[in-house]
């Protein structure tokens, strides 16, 4: 129902409480509205007041939101009677509120319309008077708390004016409570005098022996410092002077006096007078008693307006006093935690304390008598404000940013009592563990599952007494904890050590991307060293390589808890809760591990990968502030293709959750097996996911001949006895081979099972074949290959799967017979794999017998069950093993370049046209030295970036290989510098290795350097660099003529004015691309200071005449150079021409004849070593060579003097002018400019000149 | 003393290269404090482009003036002696025709060329254009003109001592 129109404009219309509980919006009114224009009519337009609730009304639950507070557009004005709350009223009204309602009109009968109502600038004169409220902020019915709204008073005044203060008022303003009797008996003659110090929350009072039947009664109690002078005892007092309030004295406001406390709130730090009071024992334990002052029904109370004494704070931290005021800028946790000026944390998680309505965002409210604390987590620090029995909280400015109350739930769980037993620091953990559960895994998991319910403990529980080792204890009673104040022992900091954060998994991958951004930053603004920045040099072309960050679990301090899954998207393991999932790493994963339920992972490494390319400055803010983790964290990528993700031990993988109990069994009777051994995983390509009915995992196994069949009573296979395993006729080899059966013993391991059996013949291939080798020829010769297909709930096993590992397949068709042909296994060629239970990886060991030819002992094939420690260093130091490297097929980066190398060269395959790229799949293993984006050079990003090209450079300790292709971001994970990898079906070309769509990247090991210098300097840069450290090297103009005088390397910041010599051979080195060798290069460089003429060889020359780079050469000479190829837009590098040209000449020497710096190639004399007349085209070449070195931007040069006399008489041809004059360098190194470094470097330079 | 300046490519600023000193010589001279310059390296954003048959003429704007640049794509007549065949084929007017391609509106262009008049005002005859893709080269070039006329520029000229 809406707010009537106003009756008219000037006067404000008046309200009273009944509309109030109208309304059913938060809203705000005030007595006078000021319009900067002239009045609008239209604005105060009937319609529109009415409009808004009805709005509201049809959406009830904006109004428990945080639904804005709509202002009433006319002058409004309310008034009603402001009086203590009535004692029915809920506690956590009547423990704060004043009520406010409408004036009794004589002759009704019904009671009054109120609201309760809280006040800025309160003044006791107003109780049981009218007021007109000016200003207010109204919310409607809290829906937690039934009662009716609150009034929040933001300027009031009273109704009647007060008579003007009379000269002679008195002392003490009594405070009109209600009327005592006259006449008080004698036993309630108690009074006090003295400063309220604090108020306690409102209580159940226990009730003396004699009336231990009647109903425990509610009541508070107030600490008053009191004066013991004999005067106060006799009379009123009558001046503050010659007071001092010292004596500590409880007053217990019980019965109907308990609705005083919201003005005994406002009265802390304030003078009162309080009479008619009842002496008594209360008795708080069974040993101890209070004598208290215990109101009765003649208590009144008066209180000095003119005292401004300080109250004195009680020392010690532990008796909790202390006063904050500050803006509440976070509740959290229903209200149990207040963020005050986003500094300190307040907690109220004392089921008793209930805070004031008013306790928004966007309110400045006061503080007084809490503990404060320190709290030193080992992630964050906080200061912590605990609230206790004493502590007020009063609102002093209201907040109309937020309309959400926040309202603790009255239910006392398991978990809530075990919270409230913890002494508070731990408490505080506590409630970030809570709130860290409920994020993670709210989604995932039932709420009794995760939090109990109230007598059964939850996941939340179960952790903490776990980590805590902690158990309930009892709590004291009330009165003894107000009255002799003791809030906890200062010996708490030790536990805290155990208190690590549960870190929600956004919080993490941004705390990653954190220290990712640091660390490169950190990198990038090392000053001093000339080359750190410089780039991987691939084909010529600068890169931002890659580089790793590995950080222990124990420099991070925090808990990893979530439930494992394999990700359909990338068929990875990784870690998940509802805030995010990351990539997990278990080198030992167990052949017959679940991974059902919630885990805690406190022993981890994380590994950070990516390029180390610049980062402007990002938002770093703290993933692991309070904030942060009470609130949902708003996660946003911020570093692309970096990879996070958690190396983590079998071991250290703890179960805490809940579980589902899998029995790992094979149940085999009437079963049979089929042996097989896996020949390739197929990568996780999502594209292949569209139209289907669920995510799918491809593997491809070959059916070896052999029929498995177990031996025993039971029913699973660990209950089996033997096993027999037949040979079958699979090869269909024609001919009619001469059935030999022979039986040859050997013992089958299968996950911590080991039998004993036999290998039984039917069909042998050769006379006298080993089983190994014929395992061998049998998987070369036959083609039952299948497709194992592997279905969601089966993904484990996905993970299980190592490429040349044999596996027990379950063969669905129950076939005993021991051939395979007829087996539904082949048919179609594929296997469904739907549940766990249906692959098993075995290994099989064979004894020595007769029919293993040149063995001693026994001889294993398969997949050892027992893998390497995989955080062992005892090979290598630095080195994390992942998984156990399979040696069959796979080839080393030496073997696959002597694999390259004889082949015919032909110039690089140009991925952009159709013709298809032939090649053979092999797998290649090697260590990888760095990885680059080929982004720019041909190479793009796809469909969402999923999947990038990149460019692999592996090595072993002989050569370097390129691998370059498409790869998932997903499938990277973990290769990066260091890394040990092998790749499964890569495509061999004549010149490269191409990664396809079914590669498969195994990391086998992963090394940790940290992020370091050599990282991202490219390997030729840093052989280079072994003569000169970059730190000795400054920079220097050519006309400063310090090289020749210093003799030492220093760097110059030039371009190629043009080039004067070129001595080119045919390269001597195997695997070189391209097979190029400059024996030495001339050039004159110009970097506008003057001219200088440098000399360089091999890599610094190549890199300065841009052989690596790809040119678009004119059609003619492409032509000409590469034979066969009918494109004419072919790229080449300019090395790969030169590289046919050398195949006819061997040496070619080049002199130009033009006179320096003018760009000239039209006189140059070329000359090869065989005699031959180069060709018009040749010729071309070699001036597009020189023109296109000077058609560069600027280089970073590091050169030192040179004497011309150790250039074997090349100098000497040299043209007269100017060269002949001038000093000549060495160049030592090429590289890039950062443009942005060394302007900063720059400008560092000039301003200290 | 400042070394011989007429060999190099001096980095200068477009401000400076227009307000240099012009001997009326034959062809004319340049001077800067007094010294001989004969060859500029600028860096800016190409504001004007205005390709003919024989040449491009384009302005780079470098945040303190536009300098007009003048690139040849003439090299056919020059070499008319030399048969059709081997002209069409030359390296410098192929490398002239793909700079040409990079000097588009709005790019960012390194040039270097030579100074001369054209109707009374300085104009570049472009040697080359190399694209640049990092926006921070320009800083870089400013930081590299002040450097360069403290440290050598604008250094006294051997010829003629005490001249500022």
């Amino acid at each position: 129902m809406g707010t009537p129109p106003p009756e008219s404009a000037g006067t404000p219309r008046r309200l009273t409480v009944a509309d109030l509980l109208r309304l059913r919006r938060p809203t705000t009114g005030a007595s006078s509205l000021h319009f900067p224009s002239a009045p609008a009519p239209t604005s105060r337009s009937p319609s529109r007041p009415r409009k808004k609730p009805k709005h509201a009304a049809t959406a009830p639950a904006s109004t428990s939101g945080t639904a804005p507070f709509a202002p009433i557009s006319y002058p409004v004005l309310l008034s009603g009677t402001l009086s203590h709350p009535s004692a029915a009223a809920p506690p956590g009204c009547r423990d704060n509120c004043f009520s406010f309602s409408d004036p009794t009109p004589s002759t009704s009968v019904s009671p009054a319309a109120s609201v309760c109502c809280c006040l800025l600038d309160f003044d006791p004169t107003a109780l049981g008077r009218e007021i007109r409220v000016l200003a207010w902020n109204y919310l409607p019915s809290i829906r937690l708390h039934g009662a009716a709204g609150v009034l929040e008073v933001v300027r009031w005044c009273l109704a009647e004016e007060e008579p003007a203060p009379a000269p002679e008022r008195s002392f003490l303003e009594i405070i009109p409570l209600h009327c005592p009797a006259q006449n008080p008996v004698l036993a309630t003659r108690g009074c006090v005098f003295g400063v309220v110090r604090s108020v306690s929350v409102a209580f159940s009072v226990p009730q003396a022996n004699a009336e231990k039947k009647s109903v425990s009664s509610v009541g508070f109690l107030a600490e008053i410092l009191c004066c013991g002078c004999r005067r106060c005892k006799l009379s009123p007092p009558e001046a503050v002077q010659d007071h001092k309030f010292e004596a500590v004295k409880f007053v217990c406001f019980v019965d109907s006096v308990c609705t005083w406390r919201p003005l005994m709130v406002w009265l802390v730090g304030r003078l009162v007078y309080v009479s008619g009071l009842m002496k008594k024992m209360a008795s708080v334990a069974e040993k101890d008693s209070h004598i208290m002052l215990v109101s009765s029904s003649n208590t009144a109370m008066a209180w000095c307006r003119s005292y401004r004494g300080n109250v004195p704070l009680d020392g010690s931290p532990e008796k909790c006093s202390g006063a904050y005021a500050g803006v509440i800028t976070g509740i959290y946790l229903q209200g149990q935690v207040v963020e005050l000026d986003d500094t300190v944390c307040l907690l109220i998680d004392d089921l008793l304390l209930l805070p004031p309505h008013s306790l928004r965002v966007g309110a400045v409210i006061s503080v007084k008598n809490f503990r404060a604390m320190r709290l030193n987590f080992s992630w964050m620090a906080t200061v912590l404000l605990s609230t206790c029995s004493k502590t007020c909280i009063t609102v002093n400015s209201f907040s109309l940013l937020d309309s959400k109350s926040h309202v603790k739930s009255q239910s006392k769980s398991f978990l809530g009592k075990f919270v409230d037993s913890l002494e508070m620091p731990v408490r505080f953990w506590m409630l970030l563990l809570i709130s860290c559960f409920n994020q993670k895994f709210t989604k995932l998991f039932s709420d009794k599952e995760i939090i109990g319910s109230e007598n059964k403990q939850g996941v939340i529980h179960a952790y903490a007494t776990k980590t805590l080792s902690l158990k309930c204890q009892p709590q004291r009673s009330l009165i003894m904890k107000f009255c002799s104040h003791n809030c906890g022992s200062s010996s708490l900091d030790s536990k805290l050590e155990a208190c690590k954060l549960v870190i929600p998994f956004c919080n993490f991958i941004w705390k990653g991307e954190s220290l990712w951004i640091s660390s490169v930053l950190k990198f990038w603004n090392v000053p001093k060293e000339v080359c750190k920045s410089q780039p991987l040099l691939c084909k010529g072309f600068p890169y931002t390589g890659f580089a790793k960050r590995i950080i222990s679990s124990e420099e991070l301090d925090y808990v990893l808890v979530g439930s494992i899954e394999t990700s359909p998207l990338s068929g990875r393991l990784q870690l998940v809760d509802s805030t995010g999932r990351i990539d997990v790493v278990i080198p030992d994963l167990p052949s017959n591990g679940s991974l059902y339920g919630i885990y805690e992972i406190s022993n981890y490494k994380l590994a950070l990968e990516g390029p180390v390319a610049y980062l402007d400055h990002c938002n770093v803010s703290d993933s692991l502030s309070c904030k942060a983790i009470f609130q949902k964290f708003s996660y946003k990528k911020r570093v692309h293709q970096l990879s996070i993700y958690v190396i983590v031990c079998w071991r250290e993988l703890n179960h805490i959750g809940p579980s589902l109990h899998i029995p790992l069994q094979i149940n085999y009777r009437a079963k049979s097996f089929h042996l097989v051994k896996l020949s390739h995983i197929f990568p996780a390509n999502n594209a292949e996911h569209q139209n289907m009915s669920g995510p799918i995992l491809y593997a491809e196994a070959v059916i070896l001949p052999h029929v498995f069949q177990f031996i025993g009573q039971g029913e699973c296979i660990e209950h089996a006895e033997a096993f027999r395993m037949l040979h079958s006729h699979l090869l269909g080899s024609s001919e009619a081979s001469v059935s030999k059966l022979c039986d040859i013993p050997c013992s089958l391991s299968f996950g911590s099972t080991n039998l004993c059996g036999t290998l039984v013949f039917s069909n042998s291939c050769g006379s006298d074949g080993t089983v190994l080798n014929e395992l061998i020829v049998c998987e070369r010769e036959h083609t039952s290959r299948i497709l194992l297909e592997f279905k969601e709930a089966s993904f484990m096993k996905y993970q299980l799967m190592r490429i040349n590992g044999y596996y027990l397949l379950q063969c669905p068709s129950a076939n005993l017979t021991c051939t395979i042909e007829g087996c539904g296994c082949l048919e179609g060629g594929k296997v469904s794999l739907d549940s766990q239970d249906k692959i098993w990886s075995i290994a099989i060991t064979f004894y020595d017998n007769k029919s293993t030819k040149g063995t001693i002992g026994h001889q294993s094939v398969g997949v050892a069950s027992q893998m390497e420690e995989p955080f062992s260093r005892e090979v290598n130091r630095d080195e994390l093993k992942l998984v156990q490297s399979s040696s069959i097929e796979v080839i080393s980066v030496s073997s696959c370049i002597d694999i390259m190398k004889p082949k015919e060269a032909s110039g690089f395959i140009n991925l952009k046209t159709e013709e298809l790229v032939q090649g053979n799949l092999i797998s290649v293993h090697g260590k990888v030295k760095n990885v680059h984006s080929h982004v720019g050079m041909g190479g793009r990003c796809m469909i969402g970036d999923e999947k990038c090209s990149l460019c692999i450079h592996v090595s072993d300790s002989n050569h370097t290989v390129r691998l370059h292709g498409y790869v998932s971001k997903h499938s990277i994970v973990g290769v990066g510098p260091g890394a040990a990898v092998t790749f499964h079906r890569v495509l061999l070309t004549q010149h490269e290795l191409l990664l396809t769509p079914v590669t498969y990247i195994e990391v086998t090991s992963i090394s940790h350097p940290d992020l370091t210098e050599e990282s991202v300097i490219s390997p030729l840069n840093s052989n280079c660099l072994k003569g000169c450290s970059p730190s000795t090297v400054s920079p220097c103009l050519f006309f400063h003529q310090k090289p020749f005088i210093e003799n030492r390397p220093m760097q110059f910041h030039c371009r190629v004015a043009t080039v004067l010599k070129l001595v080119l051979d045919k390269s001597t080195s195997h695997g070189k691309i391209p097979n190029v060798k400059v024996r030495l290069a001339g050039f004159i460089l110009d970097d506008g200071s003057s001219l200088c003429c440098c000399w360089a060889d091999d890599a610094r020359a190549e890199l300065l005449l841009r052989l690596q780079e790809l040119a678009h050469l004119d059609a003619s000479v492409s032509l000409k150079l590469s034979k066969g190829e009918n494109s004419t837009k072919l790229q080449h590098t300019i090395g790969c021409c030169l590289e046919k040209m050398l195949k006819r000449h061997t040496c070619v020497t080049v002199k130009n004849c033009g006179i320096p710096p003018d760009l000239s190639c039209q006189e140059l004399d070329t000359s090869s070593d065989l005699h031959k007349v180069l060709s018009r085209f040749e010729d071309k070449l070699l001036k597009f060579i020189i023109l296109n070195a000077c058609w560069k931007g600027t280089l970073n040069v590091i050169a030192s003097a040179v004497n011309p006399e150790d250039l074997n008489g090349f100098n000497k041809e040299l043209p007269d002018f100017p060269v002949r004059n001038m000093n000549m360098l060495w160049i030592k190194e090429v590289f890039p400019v950062d443009p942005l470094e060394e302007a900063r470097k720059l400008y560092g330079i000039l301003e200290n000149s | 003393m400042g070394p011989p300046l007429h060999l190099v490519h001096i980095k200068i600023l477009a401000a400076d290269l227009l307000s240099l000193t012009v001997l009326q010589t034959s062809p004319p001279s340049f001077l800067r404090r007094g010294r001989t310059v004969t060859r500029a390296e600028l860096v800016g954003i190409v504001v004007s482009r205005d390709r003919r048959e024989k040449f491009l003429r384009f302005l780079i704007d470098d945040g303190t003036g536009c300098v007009p640049c003048v690139l040849w794509l003439n090299h056919q007549y020059l070499n008319a002696n030399v048969s059709s065949e081997l002209s069409a084929s030359d390296p410098n007017a192929e490398m002239a025709l793909k700079m040409s391609e990079e000097v588009c509106l709005g790019t960012l262009l390194r040039v270097r060329g030579k100074m001369v008049m054209y109707r009374g005002a300085i104009q570049i005859s472009v040697r080359d254009v190399v694209l640049e893709k990092d926006p921070n080269v320009e800083v870089l070039h400013w930081l590299q003109c002040v450097r360069l006329a403290k440290e050598c520029y604008d250094l006294p000229p051997p010829s003629a001592p005490g001249a500022t």
